[in-house]
């Protein structure tokens, strides 16, 4: 007689997982499922979020002009008004004030002064922002189940939707 | 001869069993919420891997009685919601947070107190 012989098997290890273990499994992968959708839920919110804030820019007056931009328009504009107040003076025409014009320099360079390449401008109607999310269920038919049986409950949201019997995932 | 094959009748035992374990885990559910109105009934549980379902039944100052049943699909990029079979929603982050929330507090106590012994 050999003096060491391989354990007979036990029943325990050829016997299937019991429905109770069965069950615990599941409910650890749905939560798992759960958490990593709502992580994943954050994670959007957060780019979406980023996406949405305009990158920090250099300080404006309360046109919402940089000074540098200002100075330069004025400048700029200034130096045209006194071209075309010599030219009218020459030809004896009325001069425009070059002071008062400033004013509207400034406003013209706000109209014209583009906006950072890096600010996205989101549609204001987007028809797919916070929209109901359909989509036919019927494979499931969780929408033929009528109203007022739901009382029956859970046994009719098993029955509803076969693809989650035990059965059916056994079968699978 | 019997109508079911010694294999079905298997499968409807294991079907039986397995409902009446979803029955008592959304009792275990129902609790996680706080104290039940009176004439109310409240049960939650999770249905399979990627749905959670809230059910819950109340009667009104009028004596009306109502009953509203959501139920949470998980998917990959989020979580929606159907109310009384209903279109689906998205969910908003708070309340996929609270349901993340009830889900993990489902698990502790339906672990401890029907599988502890089958972990």
């Amino acid at each position: 007689m050999p003096l060491f012989q391989p354990a007979p098997p036990s029943p325990e290890q050829h016997k299937p997982a019991s429905m109770e273990a069965q069950r615990s499994a599941r409910l650890t992968e749905a939560l798992d499922r759960l958490r990593a959708a709502v992580g994943n839920m954050d994670a959007n919110a957060m780019q979406e979020g980023m996406r949405r804030t305009p990158a920090p820019v250099a300080p404006t007056d309360h046109h919402g002009l940089k000074p540098d931009s200002v100075a330069e328009s004025n400048n700029l504009m200034k130096k045209a008004i006194l071209e075309v107040n010599k030219a009218h003076e020459v030809h004896g025409a009325y001069s425009m004030p070059a002071e008062v014009v400033t004013d509207e320099s400034r406003t013209f360079a706000k109209h014209t002064t583009q906006q950072p390449s890096n600010v996205i401008n989101l549609p204001t109607n987007r028809s797919d922002i916070n929209q109901p999310t359909t989509y036919d269920d019927s494979s499931r038919g969780a929408q033929t189940a009528p109203p007022d049986t739901i009382n029956n409950f859970p046994d009719l949201m098993i029955a509803a939707n076969p693809d989650v019997a035990p059965t059916h995932r056994q079968a699978a | 001869m019997g109508l079911f094959t010694t294999s079905q009748l298997s499968q409807k035992k294991q079907a039986v069993k397995y409902r009446e374990l979803i029955r008592k885990e959304a009792v275990i559910g129902g609790k996680i919420f706080g104290p039940i109105p009176k004439n109310g009934r409240r049960e939650f549980f999770c249905l399979d891997e990627r749905t959670w379902v809230w059910h819950e039944e109340w009667q009104d100052s009028a004596g009306t009685h109502h009953v509203l049943t959501t139920r949470y699909d998980v998917r990959p990029d989020g979580v929606v919601k159907t109310q009384n079979n209903s279109h689906y929603t998205k969910v908003s982050p708070t309340e996929a947070h609270h349901l993340l929330q009830a889900a993990t507090l489902y698990k502790e106590r339906v672990q401890s107190q029907l599988y502890a012994d089958f972990q």
